[in-house]
């Protein structure tokens, strides 16, 4: 199993939009595919009309009960791991955890899942905490979406900054435009300027209406409509993340 | 561990109305039908049904493949080979190709069953229109045995992960409902195939003779004699339509077996002249060894390759190509062989042959019990093993152990002939150790077939370059020196499996097996004349 965390210190740039279309591309390949949605809002639950067990929470989540908690999609070889609430509170009951345990808290969790799924998906939480330090722990790849803009520029800077701290490999972390808009002349001056570094991969996420009524369809680009723009684009991403990071 | 999701099947109308599910559900659900699928389909096994013993069921629709697990579940699907029997390895890389390599293994797949199918898929919803149970409406119609189309209709329910309690409630209003329901171990095509008439045989290339214990040794050579007839008519029509290479590999044991029989009968019926049916056995397998040498090196092709470096891969191309060439000529001259009225009509006589035995009554002092008769051929056959074996030392011939493993095949024979008249357990423990002492003597015949022939074989393809002469004479010198160091190896093997299969475990198991019953009317001492 390879775990892929989708992950920006920066929120609004695009994650739970990239973790759940990854996911699905994923498993429309016949990989069978987890995805875990970290993120205490719960978008990529809502997203497959999801909701979490009433007794599970952070707590359960960190005492490894998570078997029974996975609940099937509506798409075959893709199941979900649902947020909840409590999980705003992980990086305090992961402070709580011995220093020599709660860097790889999360990776041990996950583990007993190896033989089940190929592809293990972390929908991350925009933080910079001890949760961050366990996904960069946790992941084989961490694939950080970027809005061409400044300041999520200045998140992707953090990461690497971090990663650096950690004394983490950095060749785990790959970068991607996302909501790109053709239109915005910063945009393209921005994309120009990066898109040489061999961290950024080629393919980039346009802005699309269809990726905003996801909200609305609550489903994947490419369970509405397979050849649709995005649907396709996201299925570049993911073969050039295959590509990328040799994960299977 | 992987978590297993639960599904089952239930036998309901074709009218069954699958919207009123959500009806009589507590809560509120909703079924939305999602797709309709109609077609053509057809199901693919080998001749030995291994798929279906494996737990599967590969169907096909033109070029589309879906494999199935016993329990109606989809493993994989995905476009496939063009040929009309396929084999595992014509399939690309994937979950169909993965799932069924080790059950069809080098035998192709047939197709065994032609249906028309409507598939009607829904998705019960709940409040949030989440999907938390697939169903699948599945009519079938298949050609009947002899009483027209039969039609059948399955409703097949399939858990979703964390939604088990809406599979339960399901589960429990159709089974209120008095619906029939597939059972643990049965296979979900076993419905229609009953329907159909087909039957799936018992896996395995020999017929399996259940001989009662206290028969007559006419009757039961009689039994064995015609089960292994048997064996040969089935696998001859697959032979000559060159199928896959397991026909005829079988088609020469049943061969070879029938000739061992003869053996026995000429022993027990000295009065009747076999010599006629032994030279035509003779003729006929003889017919079909130079196809089955060419298969042979054939199916050996990969394994060869991982002998030589790459340099000399384009060499070895050359010899396959070659012998090809050579195993499409010699089949040609087989099939002649095999069409002929010639042995059309030695089957035919056989089988009068056979079913005329000469009852007890005419052929006097021969009423023996079968039992008794094979005890003591086992023994006899046993003891001359230990004795050519004791023989054997480093520097004995070759022919000494061609002569050794003709004779361990001659009791592996007798011991599957008569096998229902001795103890089971003991016996399976004896063929155990016998089948290592066959492999060694075995291998080191083939290894030695084998230099032989790659050192000699001239290939009917002509090659005009003589730098790949050179390089084919290169591949063909490299495996050779290769086949003989592993011969070398073989034969210093030789003595330790020996010493194992003559230790005394094998002793006491052939005293056991022979050993006569305290209700038999003869002592093995008193056995006919042999």
């Amino acid at each position: 199993m390879k775990t892929v965390a989708i992950y920006s210190s920066k929120g609004g740039v695009g994650k739970t939009a990239t973790a759940v279309n990854l996911a699905y591309a994923a498993s429309v390949s016949g990989q069978r595919t987890l995805l875990c949605d970290m993120d205490s809002q719960g978008a990529a639950s809502y997203y497959f009309r999801i909701k979490a067990k009433k007794k599970f929470n952070s707590d359960k989540l960190l005492d490894g009960d998570i078997a029974r908690n996975i609940r099937g999609t509506d798409f075959s070889g893709l199941d979900l791991l649902p947020a909840h609430f409590s999980f705003r509170n992980l990086d305090l009951a992961l402070n709580e955890l011995s220093k020599k345990k709660r860097r790889q808290a999360l990776a041990k969790l996950f583990a007993p899942f190896a033989e089940e799924y190929d592809i293990l998906f972390l929908d991350c939480p925009p933080n910079l905490t001890l949760l961050s330090e366990n996904i960069i722990e946790a992941a084989d790849i961490l694939v950080c979406p970027v809005v061409p803009t400044t300041l999520s520029l200045i998140a992707l800077e953090q990461l690497l900054k971090l990663f650096k701290k950690l004394n983490a490999d950095r060749n785990k972390i790959i970068a991607f435009f996302s909501m790109v808009e053709r239109r915005k002349s910063m945009h393209l001056a921005t994309m120009d300027k990066y898109s040489k570094y061999p961290l950024f991969l080629k393919t980039f996420i346009p802005y699309l209406a269809e990726i905003e009524k996801m909200g609305i369809l609550r489903q994947p680009v490419g369970a509405t409509a397979r050849q649709s723009p995005a649907a396709r684009q996201y299925e570049k991403l993911w073969q050039e993340v295959l590509q990328r990071g040799e994960p299977v | 561990m992987i978590e297993q999701i639960p599904s089952s099947i239930f036998f309901v109308d074709a009218d069954f109305d699958v919207a009123a599910i959500a009806l009589r559900l507590d809560g509120d659900y909703a079924v939305s039908e999602e797709e309709v699928d109609r077609g053509e389909e057809e199901f693919l096994d080998t001749f030995e049904w291994g798929l279906y013993w494996s737990g599967l069921a590969l169907a096909r629709r033109g070029r589309r493949y879906r494999l199935f697990s016993a329990d109606g579940v989809v493993l994989g699907e995905g476009k496939g080979p063009r040929r009309k029997r396929p084999f595992w390895w014509d399939f690309p890389d994937g979950p169909i190709r993965d799932g069924i390599t080790a059950g069809a293994d080098i035998r192709a797949l047939c197709p065994k069953l032609r249906m028309s199918r409507v598939r009607r898929s829904f998705h019960l919803l709940n409040v949030d229109e989440k999907t938390v149970l697939r169903l699948w409406l599945d009519h079938v119609v298949v050609g009947g045995d002899n009483q027209g189309p039969v039609e059948q209709t399955q409703l097949r329910l399939a858990a979703i992960r964390g939604y088990e309690h809406e599979y339960q409630a399901v589960r429990r209003l159709l089974q209120a409902e008095g619906l029939g329901q597939l059972v643990d171990g049965m296979h979900f095509l076993d419905p229609v195939f009953a329907g159909a008439g087909i039957t799936v045989e018992s896996v395995g290339s020999k017929t399996v003779v259940i001989l009662e214990r206290d028969i007559s040794m006419g009757d039961g050579l009689r039994q064995v004699g015609l089960a292994v007839l048997g064996d040969i008519r089935r696998n001859l029509p697959g032979t000559i339509e060159d199928i896959d290479t397991e026909f005829l590999h079988d088609l020469r044991i049943s061969l070879r077996r029938t000739r061992s029989l003869l053996t026995l009968f000429c022993k027990v019926f000295p009065e009747i002249h076999c010599n006629h049916y032994r030279s035509e056995f003779r003729w006929i397998t003889q017919t079909t060894g130079k196809v089955r040498d060419s298969d042979v090196y054939l199916l050996k092709e990969g394994e060869y390759r991982s002998m030589l470096p790459a340099s000399l891969h384009s060499g070895l191309d050359g010899f396959v190509r070659g012998m090809r060439a050579y195993r499409s000529r010699e089949f040609r001259a087989m099939k002649k062989q095999l069409t002929s009225p010639r042995l059309a009509r030695l089957l035919k006589d056989w089988q009068h042959f056979l079913e005329n035995l000469p009852q007890p009554a005419e052929v006097a002092g021969r009423d023996l019990l079968c039992r008794n008769f094979a005890a003591k051929a086992v023994r006899k056959r046993f003891r001359k093993i230990l004795a050519e074996g004791e023989k054997l030392g480093p520097d004995s011939p070759d022919t000494m152990l061609h002569a050794l493993r003709i004779e361990a095949k001659k009791l592996r024979y007798l011991l599957e002939f008569f096998h229902s008249l001795f103890p089971a357990e003991d016996v399976i423990l004896l063929v155990k150790h016998l089948k290592k002492l066959q492999n060694n003597l075995g291998d080191y015949n083939d290894l030695s077939v084998q230099q032989e022939m790659l050192g000699t074989f001239r290939s009917p393809v002509r090659v005009e370059d003589p730098k790949q002469v050179l390089v084919i004479a290169a591949a063909l010198g490299g495996l050779v020196v290769r086949l003989a160091d592993r011969q070398r190896q073989v034969r210093g093997e030789f003595d330790s499996t020996f010493a194992d299969f003559s230790g005394d475990e094998s002793r006491e198991l052939v005293q056991r097996i022979t050993r006569p019953a305290e209700d038999d009317h003869f002592s093995a001492g008193e056995g006919g004349r042999q």
